[in-house]
C-alpha cells in the first residue's frame, strides 16, 4: 500500500575501531591512535540500508541521518551519506568525546525530537563500546516503542504499520507488527548495505551538513550532566587469558588438557590430543562438555 | 602495339556507370549510418600521434604482422588483402586510363610494355586471391572452429568474392580466345583457362558467354562493394580509422576518467568512448582472442568477440547507452575478465579490448552501483583500512623480521623498494619480501621502506572500474612520495609496477619505476653481483601478464634465472606472449568466480606433464595461484617459488 | 549499601529456563546483600525449580503468550514495577530483549546501566563491572551511581552456575496488572524456530566448517550430525564451497565471511592465510586434519590429525549418548 511522505532518522555512529590486536598498550593503557581506523559501525550500514529500501518501496519519504561525530570525520561520514541520505545533522560540541551512552542518547533524541520522525532506524550496537543500549535509550527519551535487532522490514497492508522481522539471538525468528512512530534497532539485515555510485558520493562531498551544538539544540547543561554521571567509564582492561581449567586429579597426567591462550590468535599455541580414536574423541566430547559448549538436556 | 580493347563486346557500357553509381551510394549510405553511431562517443582526450598511425598502418595493414601470428590464416588473409588490393587499384587505373587519360589528354597508359606488365601482375595477384579465397572457403567449412559467432554472411561474401575471381578470369580467358591470343603468356591464368574454354564452346557461344560473365563479374563485384558495411567486410574501413586513433603503449590501456580539480562530465561513465565504438565495427570476427581467453572455456566462459558483438547491438539500440546494455549473456560476464591482455596480444586489429571492458565495470560500479556483491566490502576496505585485506596501515610493517630491514624505514635515503599489499600481508609471500631485502642488505644497495606510510597501489581499484578510489589511493601514494623526494621506485608486483610507472602519470607522478627483475639482472650485467647457487632441478620460469604481455619484459628474469640453474630451462607451451594467465588479475583474486583449479590446473597439468620440479615465478600473486593450484592438485613433484627466494648472492 | 532488593529478569521459554537465565540468577546470589532479597521476574507462566538457583521470591506478570515475548509489553509493565517496588538492582541476561528492556529501564526510572557484563565486583559501596570493546580486545570498567538504580546485563557463559539442593523453593508472589494488548503498538505476529544449521554465520554461536578434505557430499554429512548434535552452525572454505557442499552464504575466508563463533570446529581444512582471516574473531577453534603439516594448527587451540572418515562417527556417537 502506498503511503505518503513517510519521515524516516537514521542514527548513524561513527565508530573508532582498533585495526589491530596490538593497538592498545596494555602498559600504558592507552590506544595507539595509529592503530585506530574510523568507519561507519556496521550495524548503522545495515540500519541505513533497511531504510532505503523501505524508501524504494513507497512514493515519498525523507531520510535525515544524524550523527554525533567531530568535524574531522566529516569525510569518513560522507561516503556513506551518499549511499542515499536526504538530509544530514551532524551534533558536535566541547567534551562530547567524553559522554557516556545515556548522555549521547540524550543528546540525539533533543535533535530528533526537532525532526518529528516517523520511523527512527539505529544500529543495535557498536562494535567499539558494545553498548547495546543506544536503542532503548532513545525510544525512552522520545516516548517510543522499540524493536530490537531488526533484520528486515515492510509495509504492511493497513494502517501506519510496518512489519519487522526479528532475530532473537540463535534462537530463532520473530515477525513483529509495529505501528508507527517506532524505533527500529539493527545488528544485521538481509540485504547487503548498497555501495555509492560516484555521482552520489560527488554531490555529497560537497552538500551541506547541517551542525548543531549545545546552545543550537538549547541543551539543558544540568540534564545533560545528570545522564553523564549515570554511568562512570573507569578504565581498560587488557582481556585475562582464558581461565586453566584443572581437569579432575583422577585423571592420569597425559590426559590434561593445557589450554594456552595469549592474547592474539597467531600466537595460539595449538595443543594436540594424540591417540587411538575412540580415546581422542571422548576427549574432545569432555572437553566440550567442560567448556560449556555441549547444551544440557531439554535445551533447544 | 600491345593494349586491350576495353568494353571490347560490350555494346552498351553506360549501364556499368550507373551501377557503379548506385553501388557507391549503397556504400556510402552504410558507412554514414556508422559514422553516425561513432559520433555518439566522445573522442579521446589525448591526441593520437600521426607517427604511430602510420606505423600502424605499415605494420598492420601492409604487412599484415598481428594477422600473420597464425600461420594459415595469415597467409590465408595475406593473400586475399594483397591479391583484391592490386586487383582494385588495376581497374582503378583502368578506369583512370578509360575515362580520364585518354579523353582528357589523349594519352594511353594501358599501353605497350607497361600495359603486359600490368596484364601479368594482375594476373598473378588476382591468382593469389583465388588462392587465399579457396584457403578461406576450406577453412571456413572443414576446420570446424568452435566459435562463438560465424555469420552466413560472412560466408557469403567469401563466396561472392570467389565468383567475381572466377568470372573475372573467364572473361580474360574468353576474351583473349575471341581476339585472338595476344601477348598470351602476359596473361598466364587466362592462357591456362582458354584450353578448357576452346573445348567447351564454340566461337559464336564463348562471344555471348562473355557478355554475361562481364556483367555477372561487373554485378558480383558491385554488389560485393556496396555491402562492405553491412558485413565483416567493413573491418577494412573500422581498422582504418582506429589506427588513426592509436596511442602507443602497454597493453591495457584504459582511458582517464576525471580531470582535475576533481570534474568529470556526467556522461562520461554512460557512454561508450568513440574509438571503443570504431572498434567494436573493426572487429573482424576472428576468433582468436576467445581461443586465447583464459575464462573462455570451451563456449559458456567469457569470449571478448562475442561482447563485442553484444555491444554493438545493445549500444546500438539504447543509443550509446552502457547503463541500459543488457545485464547477461556475455556482457554480464564481464567480472570474470582477468585484465590478461592475451586477447589484445592475439587481436589482428589491435582492438583495446580490456579498456572496453573496464569501461563497462566502471559505468557498473560508479554509474550504476551495481555489481557482484564481492567487491563491495573490498572497495569499503580500501576506503577506510587503504588495502584489500581490511588489515589497516598499522600493520603493515609486521612483515619485517630483520634489525637490517626495520632501520629503513622511512628514512628518505636512495631506492625506494614498494612491497604492495600482498607481498605486505600474505603470509606465503612475505617471503618474497624478506628475501629482497635480505638481497638489497647484503649487496649494500641504498634503499628504504614506507612501512605504515604505504598504501595499496590503486590497481585492484582501477581493473574493478572504481576509478574514483582509485584516484583517492593515487593522489595520497603521490603525497607520500613527495614528502620523500622520491625519484626511483622498485616494486615486488608487476600489478604495482605497471599502476606506478603508467597510471600515476595523470595525477603528476613521472618516478622512475622499475621491477624488480630489471634490478637485479642490471646489477648482473654491471657485474655487481653473482650468485653462488646452482639449481640442480628442472626449471621453468611462468611470464606474469603485467611484466610480460604488458610490458614486454620477457628476457630479464629469464637471464636472472640463466645464472642460477644448471643446465636447460624449460620452456612451457604457452609462454612469452602466450603465457597463460595465473588467474589472479583483474580482481580475479578477489572475485569468487575464478577458482584456481579453473585456470592454473591445466597449466599445472602441462607442468607435471613436462615433469618440472621448480615453478619460477615473478609476481607475488601468481606465486599464491601456483601455490593454491599446487596444493588443489595435490602435485607433489612441483614447487613454486618467487625469483628472489631462489637467489643466494656471493658477491 | 543496598537498601532494596536484588531483582533477575527471567527468559524462558516453553516453560523452560535458559541457561544464560541461570548463570544470572546464579551472579544475583552472589550479589545479594543480607537484608534483601533475590526476586525473580517473569514474564510468563511458573517455571520450576528457580529455587534451585538461588531465588526466593518470583513475581509472574502472567503476561498472555501475545505480552510475553513482546519487549513492549514486557518493558512497560516491569517499568511500573519496579517503580512500585523500588529494588536496587536488577540483573538480566544480555540477549536482544534483555538490552532492550534494560536501557528503556534505565531511563524511565533515572538509572544506570552497563551490558554485556564479564564480571562483577565490589567498589566503593557500589559495584564496577567489567564489559568487553572493541570486538573483545579491550575490557572497559565501568560503574554506575550506586545511589541509583543499578542494572546489568550479563554476558553468556561469563558467570558459572552452581546449583543448590532442590529444597530451595522460590515462592511466588502475586502482582495486580491490566491488561495492554489494547495500548500496545507493536505487536508478536509469530515466532519461527531457527534451524541453527541456517543463520548467518556472522551471528553463529558454534560452527563447524568443512573444507578440501572433506571431498565429497557424503562425507560432509558426517560434519553435518556432528552440528546437528552441538546445534551448530554449517560454514566450509572456499574449496568447499567450490566443490559444492556450502552455498556461498556459508563461505570462511578472505572473500566470504570473517566469524567470531564461540566455538569452530574445522574439518579437513588446510588453514590457508585465505581462510584463516576469516576466524581471527573465533573465541575456541578445533582443528581436524590428516595432515600434520597443515597450517591450520598454527592457529588451532585444539589439533587433532585424524581422518574425519573415523574421528567424525565416533565423535557424533559420544555427542548422542552425551545429550542424555
Amino acid at each position: 500500500m502506498k503511503q505518503d511522505a513517510l519521515k524516516i532518522v537514521v542514527c548513524l555512529k561513527l565508530i573508532r575501531q582498533l585495526s589491530s590486536d596490538r593497538g592498545f598498550d596494555a602498559v600504558t593503557r592507552v590506544v595507539n591512535p595509529e592503530s585506530v581506523v574510523t568507519m561507519l559501525n556496521p550495524g548503522d550500514e545495515y540500519a541505513l540500508e533497511m531504510a532505503l529500501s523501505l524508501k524504494e518501496k513507497i512514493s515519498h519519504a525523507e531520510i535525515i541521518a544524524i550523527s554525533l561525530s567531530p568535524a574531522e570525520d566529516e569525510a569518513v561520514l560522507r561516503r556513506y551519506l551518499a549511499m542515499g541520505v536526504d538530509h544530514a545533522i551532524r551534533i558536535w560540541d566541547e567534551g562530547f568525546d567524553a559522554l557516556n551512552a545515556q548522555a549521547v542518547a540524550f543528546l540525539l533524541s533533543e535533535c530528533i525530537r526537532r525532526v518529528e520522525p516517523d520511523v527512527i532506524f539505529c544500529g543495535t550496537k557498536a562494535l567499539d563500546t558494545n553498548g547495546n543500549e543506544t536503542g532503548g535509550y532513545l525510544a525512552e527519551f522520545l516516548h517510543l516503542p522499540q524493536v530490537p535487532g531488526v533484520t528486515s522490514v515492510e509495509f504492511s497492508q493497513e494502517g501506519r504499520g510496518l512489519f519487522c522481522r526479528r532475530q532473537v539471538e540463535t534462537i530463532g525468528c520473530e515477525l513483529v507488527k509495529a505501528s508507527w512512530p517506532v524505533l527500529l534497532s539493527v545488528d544485521t539485515g538481509d540485504n547487503e548495505p548498497r555501495y555509492p555510485d560516484l555521482f552520489s558520493t560527488l554531490f555529497w562531498l560537497e552538500k551541506k551538513i547541517e551542525t548543531f551544538d549545545k546552545a543550537s539544540l538549547k541543551i539543558d547543561d544540568n540534564r545533560l550532566n545528570e545522564w553523564n554521571s549515570m554511568v562512570r567509564f573507569l578504565d581498560w582492561n587488557r582481556p585475562k587469558p582464558e581461565k586453566i581449567f584443572t581437569p579432575k586429579d583422577e585423571l592420569p597426567p597425559e590426559e590434561r588438557i593445557r589450554l594456552i591462550v595469549s592474547g592474539g590468535m597467531d600466537k595460539r599455541k595449538t595443543e594436540f590430543i594424540d591417540g587411538e580414536t575412540k580415546v581422542v574423541a571422548s576427549r574432545v566430547v569432555d572437553l566440550l562438555a567442560r567448556k560449556k559448549f555441549l547444551k544440557t538436556s531439554g535445551e533447544g | 602495339m600491345e593494349g586491350r580493347e576495353i568494353f571490347w563486346n560490350i555494346r552498351d557500357a553506360t549501364g556499368m556507370y550507373l551501377l557503379t553509381l548506385v553501388a557507391l551510394l549503397i556504400f556510402f549510405y552504410g558507412l554514414h549510418s556508422h559514422w553516425r553511431f561513432w559520433k555518439k562517443g566522445d573522442r579521446r582526450l589525448e591526441k593520437p600521434p600521426i607517427l604511430a598511425a602510420l606505423k600502424a598502418l605499415a605494420s598492420q595493414a601492409f604487412f599484415q604482422r598481428r594477422i600473420l601470428q597464425e600461420t594459415y590464416s595469415g597467409i590465408m588473409h595475406l593473400f586475399i588483402f594483397w591479391g583484391c588490393f592490386v586487383l582494385l587499384a588495376g581497374t582503378i587505373l583502368l578506369a583512370v586510363h578509360y575515362d580520364l587519360l585518354r579523353p582528357l589528354f589523349g594519352l594511353a597508359l594501358l599501353h605497350g610494355s607497361f600495359y603486359l606488365i600490368y596484364s601479368l601482375i594482375l594476373d598473378l595477384f588476382g591468382f593469389t586471391a583465388l588462392l587465399g579465397t579457396g584457403m578461406a572457403l576450406v577453412r571456413r567449412y572443414f576446420f570446424h572452429k568452435k566459435q562463438t559467432i560465424k555469420q552466413w554472411t560472412d560466408g557469403m561474401m567469401l563466396w561472392i568474392l570467389l565468383l567475381v575471381l572466377i568470372t573475372g578470369f573467364s572473361v580474360e580467358s574468353m576474351r583473349m580466345i575471341a581476339t585472338g591470343m595476344a601477348s598470351e603468356w602476359w596473361s598466364p591464368i587466362g592462357l591456362f583457362l582458354a584450353g578448357p574454354f576452346r573445348a567447351l564452346f564454340g566461337i559464336d557461344s564463348l562471344i555471348q558467354a562473355h557478355a554475361i560473365l562481364w556483367w555477372g563479374h561487373l554485378v558480383l563485384a558491385l554488389f560485393l562493394i556496396a555491402l562492405i558495411p553491412y558485413t565483416k567486410l567493413f573491418h577494412m574501413v573500422s581498422a582504418l580509422f582506429l589506427m588513426l586513433s592509436r596511442i602507443p603503449g602497454p597493453k591495457g590501456r584504459l582511458e582517464p576518467v576525471f580531470s582535475e580539480p576533481l570534474q568529470v562530465k556526467p556522461d562520461r561513465l554512460i557512454r561508450f568512448p568513440r574509438h571503443y565504438l570504431i572498434g567494436l565495427d573493426a572487429c573482424t570476427r576472428c576468433g582468436r582472442c576467445e581461443e586465447i581467453c583464459p575464462i573462455h572455456a570451451g563456449r559458456e566462459g567469457f569470449s571478448p568477440m562475442k561482447m563485442n558483438e553484444e555491444l554493438k547491438g545493445d549500444l546500438r539500440e539504447s543509443d550509446n547507452n552502457m547503463s541500459t546494455v543488457r545485464e547477461t549473456g556475455t556482457i554480464g560476464k564481464v567480472w570474470e575478465c582477468l585484465t590478461c591482455g592475451a586477447c589484445e596480444e592475439s587481436c589482428p586489429v589491435s582492438l583495446e579490448l580490456i579498456g572496453k571492458i573496464v569501461e563497462l565495470r566502471r559505468n557498473r560500479v560508479m554509474a550504476v552501483a551495481h555489481f557482484p556483491t564481492e567487491m563491495k566490502p573490498i572497495f569499503r576496505k580500501l576506503e577506510t583500512f587503504r588495502d584489500p585485506w581490511g588489515m589497516g596501515t598499522f600493520f603493515r610493517e609486521d612483515w619485517i623480521i630483520e634489525e637490517a630491514a626495520r632501520r629503513r624505514l622511512r628514512t628518505g635515503r636512495g631506492l625506494l623498494v614498494w612491497i604492495g599489499c600482498q607481498s605486505t600481508f600474505h603470509e606465503r609471500s612475505k617471503r618474497v619480501a624478506w628475501s629482497f631485502v635480505n638481497l638489497l642488505d647484503a649487496l649494500n644497495v641504498e634503499y628504504f621502506l614506507l612501512g605504515n606510510e604505504e598504501m595499496c597501489c590503486g590497481d585492484l581499484a582501477r581493473r574493478t572500474g572504481n576509478e574514483y578510489l582509485c584516484r583517492s589511493l593515487i593522489l595520497k601514494n603521490i603525497e607520500t612520495f613527495q614528502k620523500y623526494g622520491v625519484k626511483k621506485i622498485v616494486t615486488l608486483c608487476p600489478h604495482c609496477f605497471h599502476s606506478l610507472k603508467e597510471e600515476y602519470t595523470q595525477w603528476g607522478g613521472g618516478f622512475e619505476v622499475i621491477h624488480y627483475t630489471g634490478l637485479i639482472a642490471d646489477l648482473i650485467r654491471e657485474g655487481k653481483v653473482t650468485f653462488n647457487n646452482h639449481l640442480d632441478r628442472t626449471v621453468t620460469y611462468h611470464d606474469s601478464c603485467y611484466l610480460g604481455r604488458y610490458h614486454g619484459q620477457y628476457d630479464d628474469p629469464r637471464s636472472i634465472l640463466k645464472t642460477i640453474v644448471k643446465g636447460e630451462i624449460l620452456e612451457l607451451e604457452k609462454n612469452k606472449t602466450s603465457s597463460l594467465c595465473c588467474g589472479a588479475g583483474g580482481g580475479g583474486f578477489w572475485l569468487r568466480g575464478n577458482a584456481a583449479e579453473k585456470i592454473n590446473g591445466p597449466r599445472l597439468d602441462e607442468i607435471k606433464e613436462k615433469k618440472v620440479q621448480l615453478i619460477c615465478t615473478s609476481c607475488p600473486y601468481c606465486l599464491v595461484m601456483f601455490d593454491e593450484a599446487i596444493r588443489n592438485k595435490e602435485a607433489k613433484d612441483v614447487a613454486a617459488m618467487d625469483l628472489i627466494e631462489l637467489l643466494n648472492p656471493s658477491r | 549499601m543496598e537498601t532494596g532488593d536484588l531483582w533477575v529478569v527471567v527468559e524462558e521459554r516453553d516453560g523452560e529456563l535458559s541457561d544464560l537465565s541461570k548463570e544470572v540468577c546464579c551472579q544475583a546470589r552472589r550479589m545479594k546483600g543480607p537484608h534483601s532479597a533475590l526476586v525473580a521476574i517473569l514474564a510468563g507462566n511458573e517455571v520450576k525449580g528457580l529455587g534451585r538457583y538461588g531465588v526466593e521470591r518470583i513475581y509472574s506478570l502472567k503476561q498472555s503468550p501475545e505480552e510475553r515475548f513482546n519487549p513492549e509489553a514486557f518493558f512497560v509493565t516491569l517499568a511500573d514495577l519496579v517503580r512500585e517496588k523500588s529494588p536496587s538492582i536488577i540483573l538480566c541476561g544480555s540477549t536482544s530483549l534483555g538490552n532492550a528492556i534494560a536501557s528503556q529501564l534505565a531511563i524511565r526510572v533515572n538509572g544506570g546501566l552497563v551490558t554485556d557484563c564479564l564480571d562483577l565486583k565490589k567498589y566503593r559501596g557500589g559495584w564496577v563491572a567489567l564489559k568487553p570493546a572493541q570486538q573483545g580486545r579491550m575490557n572497559a570498567r565501568m560503574v554506575p551511581r550506586s545511589e541509583r538504580l543499578q542494572i546489568f546485563t550479563l554476558k553468556p557463559g561469563a558467570f558459572q552456575v552452581e546449583e543448590l539442593s532442590p529444597d530451595n523453593v522460590a515462592e511466588p508472589e502475586q502482582t495486580s496488572f491490566r491488561s495492554l494488548l489494547e495500548t500496545l503498538h507493536t505487536k508478536v505476529m509469530e515466532f519461527v524456530k531457527s534451524n541453527p544449521r541456517t543463520i548467518r554465520l556472522e551471528n553463529a554461536d558454534m560452527i563447524v566448517a568443512g573444507g578440501k578434505g572433506v571431498g565429497n557430499k557424503k562425507r560432509f554429512a558426517l560434519l553435518e550430525e556432528t552440528a546437528d548434535l552441538l546445534g551448530a552452525t554449517i560454514a566450509g572454505s572456499r574449496p568447499a564451497v567450490d566443490m559444492g557442499l556450502v552455498p556461498y552464504e556459508r563461505q570462511i575466508g578472505l572473500t566470504g565471511k570473517r566469524v567470531a563463533p564461540r566455538l569452530l570446529i574445522t574439518v579437513g581444512i588446510s588453514g590457508v592465510f585465505e581462510f584463516v582471516i576469516g576466524i581471527k574473531d573465533a573465541k575456541f577453534v578445533i582443528a581436524i586434519n590428516k595432515d600434520p603439516a597443515a597450517p591450520i594448527f598454527k592457529v588451532a587451540d585444539i589439533g587433532i590429525v585424524a581422518d574425519l572418515n573415523e574421528i567424525l562417527p565416533e565423535l557424533n556417537e559420544r555427542l548422542k549418548t552425551q545429550g542424555n
